[in-house]
């Protein structure tokens, strides 16, 4: 009952951000400014706790905070990409992991929804079980190595200065 | 720990390390470079490879250079700089439309008065003008704002949306054929420069000769295929008009062009009054009232002495120097100098030829002369006729021999007047070359000089035949003929359109699908005591954007801005790389040059 309750106020809060990002973004591109930098380190921000969470407790508890999150991701990830089709190797590397993550996830938001209907039922399909099991050995290392290559992705973009000092390539 | 939760940690630790070996390796290996890059180049910078330091900046110790994110205009301004290594656009280059900002500022006045701003616009376009573009506080745009780059090898960086440019536009429209702000009087920025009726003509001149009235017999594009020219006036106009009976034949022009010429003089009572003048023709006595021709005025106010001269003019003014029996002390001393000076400039010109001409001019036109102007004018001259009319007039001061090549009459050009006692250039055709140059010298030295004014309303106003198809502007304080038909296409730096792609596209009306006659706009009226080229009445209608909208739609011919505007707003040439010899010709090796090649 509690979670039908929450439903509406959290479907809406979640569209809302959802439509507050996608209309910022595309203000902030009509006014020729670059919304790369924002919306990338807000998705990282957002990514991470995400994945301290998947680690720590994959199959315990109720599965609405990590999808809505997820969700929210999604969408700030396609605002952040601006739907632009990746053409560089390390943008198709990361794309593909962030699709990764996407359908694992999904797979295993599907999978406790549908766990939850067999719950009344005596006999579980142990199906269910291996296959949840299975989607978050793919989807919480998947979403660390997101982690990882989002965070490098950050830097070559928008701090190579520094990486390049690091790196000791500057002159 | 749970089984599960070991293994989850387990397969992310593997998982993380095996990613970051990737990473890692894909980086330091040889395309690492490569690896990283966003996108391939677009292909005219595909020759600049993975060396990204071409085009992008490394950080020079502040912080904010470390971190370029936080602060992306000055990174993008900063990289802009070196986009202009290559693409040069001069002292403005990062100014909207690279134009200096107090013109633009003068070009902005209606938007500023928000005359241009549209009633409606789309939420998203003025949202972005409340934010603004992101501009230094000198004003100037990065490159990137507009010209996007690593969006693969068939990316064009010079396409981009039109919001791009509805951003900083004040009138903000949907697209060009729903709200696109109407023409006003495209594209007629300016009466023609040749002064044809087209009405006239259609209604009138071409039914009286059952000619066919059609746009193809004169007018054809040119060898860009942007603009229509017009054809010559020997393949053209000459087809009804005889240019020497019909067109020069009358007044001025059909007795030749007096360039110099002697005024009549009292000799006898000068003499009596003890001022010699020396030689001076014996019938220009008692025969004729001649003055001076302007061109004479022109080439004595290029004599050092000229203040004098002018002077003597002045006290001359309304003298019969016919008679000088009656003329006091001063007034024969004004004529004396005044004879000397035009002999002077006669002695001058034969002995110096074109030499001594481009040295008068030059005085003469003062720091307005070009050097091709003096050129074309001593070419337009005959110093065998000069120095024919010198012996002519001046026997006895002439020294033998140098009376020039008694060939000189031959070209028919020159002859000397001995009624008139004058030397006389006759124009037998059209494009006249002495016409046209001194038309042009008169005009360009008109705002300093009076006597080039004189000599300029000599030639253009009264009875100038060349004036009377070729328009006259004023440019600055000086006045121009427009000896082309084609207005200059810099007229309108901020649009360009073709011709070519469009003539295919005509209807049944063929040109008059988009020019439509307007007979009734008194287009020649509008020549008559006019010199300025803006105010005028065009012989046809405006183009209007309902008549492009026909076909320049989103599903048709496309709209967008860059199709017909241009961004960079004037002609930018490509920079020259600097070539610095170092080496001998030859001390390479031929083998050694097929290698670098390779």
């Amino acid at each position: 009952m509690t979670d039908r309750r929450g439903f509406p106020l959290v479907t809406t809060l979640l569209v809302g951000a959802s439509l507050f990002m996608i209309a910022s973004a595309a203000v902030m591109r009509a006014a020729l400014r670059p919304v790369g930098f924002q919306t990338g380190w807000a998705l990282f921000v957002l990514l991470a706790p995400l994945a301290l969470v998947l680690l720590r407790r994959a199959r315990a508890g109720s599965p609405t905070l990590p999808v809505h999150v997820g969700l929210l991701c999604a969408v700030l990830y396609l605002v952040h990409t601006g739907l632009r089709i990746p053409r560089g190797g390390f943008e198709i590397v990361l794309t593909l992991v962030s699709a990764g993550v996407v359908a694992s996830g999904s797979l295993a938001a599907l999978v406790v929804s549908a766990r939850r209907r067999w719950r009344a039922s005596p006999e579980p399909p142990r199906f269910l079980d291996t296959l949840e099991s299975g989607c978050a050995r793919v989807c919480v290392p998947l979403t660390y190595c997101l982690l990882a290559l989002a965070l490098l992705h950050g830097v070559l973009a928008h701090a190579h200065g520094l990486l390049a000092r690091v790196l000791g390539l500057t002159p | 720990m749970t089984t599960d939760r070991r293994r989850r940690t387990r397969s992310t630790i593997w998982a993380c390390l095996f990613v970051a070996g990737m990473t890692v390796l894909a980086l330091v290996g040889p395309g690492g470079r490569r690896f990283v890059m966003p996108g391939p180049l677009a292909r005219p910078h595909a020759a600049i490879r993975e060396d990204c330091g071409r085009c992008h900046v490394g950080p020079d110790g502040r912080v904010k250079s470390f971190l370029h994110g936080v602060a992306p205009t000055e990174a993008a301004l900063a990289e802009s700089a070196l986009c202009l290594r290559c693409h040069d656009f001069r002292e403005h280059a990062l100014a909207a439309h690279s134009l200096p900002p107090s013109e633009l500022d003068r070009m902005s006045v209606r938007a500023r008065e928000g005359l241009l701003r549209a009633v409606d616009p789309p939420w998203l376009l003025a949202a972005a003008a409340w934010i603004g573009p992101p501009a230094s506080a000198a004003g100037e745009l990065a490159c990137s704002a507009c010209h996007l780059e690593h969006r693969g090898s068939d990316s064009r960086p010079r396409n981009f949306a039109d919001r791009r440019c509805l951003t900083c536009h004040a009138a903000k429209f949907r697209s060009f054929s729903a709200d696109h702000p109407e023409f006003d009087g495209y594209p007629y920025l300016r009466r023609t420069h040749l002064i044809f009726d087209h009405g006239s003509h259609r209604a009138k001149h071409f039914p009286k000769r059952d000619a066919p009235y059609a746009c193809e017999s004169c007018h054809r594009t040119d060898r860009t295929e942007r603009y229509m020219e017009s054809g010559s006036f020997e393949t053209t106009c000459t087809s009804c008009h005889d240019h020497v009976e019909e067109i020069a034949g009358a007044g001025r022009m059909e007795s030749g062009v007096a360039f110099l010429r002697l005024p009549a003089l009292d000799t006898v009572t000068l003499e009596q009054r003890g001022r010699s003048i020396g030689d001076w023709p014996a019938s220009a006595e008692d025969e004729y009232d001649g003055v001076a021709t302007p061109f004479m005025n022109f080439l004595l106010s290029g004599d050092p002495r000229y203040p004098e001269i002018n002077a003597d003019r002045v006290t001359l003014a309304g003298l019969d120097v016919l008679d000088l029996r009656g003329a006091d002390e001063q007034q024969i001393l004004a004529v004396e100098r005044y004879a000397v000076a035009v002999k002077r400039l006669v002695r001058d010109l034969a002995r110096g030829g074109s030499g001594a001409l481009q040295a008068l001019h030059a005085r003469a036109a003062g720091p307005d002369a070009t050097l091709e102007q003096i050129e074309l004018l001593a070419a337009a001259h005959s110093t065998a006729a000069l120095r024919a009319a010198q012996a002519a007039w001046f026997p006895k001061e002439t020294a033998a021999g140098s009376g020039g090549d008694p060939r000189w009459e031959a070209s028919g050009a020159w002859y000397i007047n001995a009624d008139d006692l004058a030397l006389v250039y006759q124009p037998a055709q059209h494009l006249d070359r002495f016409l046209q140059t001194w038309l042009d010298v008169a005009g360009e030295s008109a705002p300093a000089s009076p006597a080039a004014r004189e000599l300029f309303r000599y030639l253009a106003e009264d009875d100038g035949r060349c004036t009377r198809c070729h328009s006259v502007d004023v440019v600055g304080a000086g006045l121009r003929v427009n000896w082309n038909s084609l207005p200059l296409p810099e007229n309108r730096p901020f649009t360009r359109f073709s011709h070519a792609p469009h003539l295919l596209m005509a209807g049944d009306d063929g040109c008059e699908s988009c020019h439509v006659l307007n007979a009734e706009s008194g287009y020649l009226a509008s020549f008559e005591n006019n010199t300025d080229a803006l105010s005028f009445s065009s012989g046809h209608e405006a183009v209007t954007r309902e008549m492009c909208a026909h076909c320049h739609r989103r599903e048709a011919s496309g709209e967008t801005c860059t199709l017909c505007h241009n961004y960079h707003v004037g002609r930018f040439p490509p920079r020259l790389p600097g070539t610095v010899l170092t080496r001998r010709v030859g001390s390479v090796a031929p083998e050694a040059r097929t290698a670098r090649c390779r």
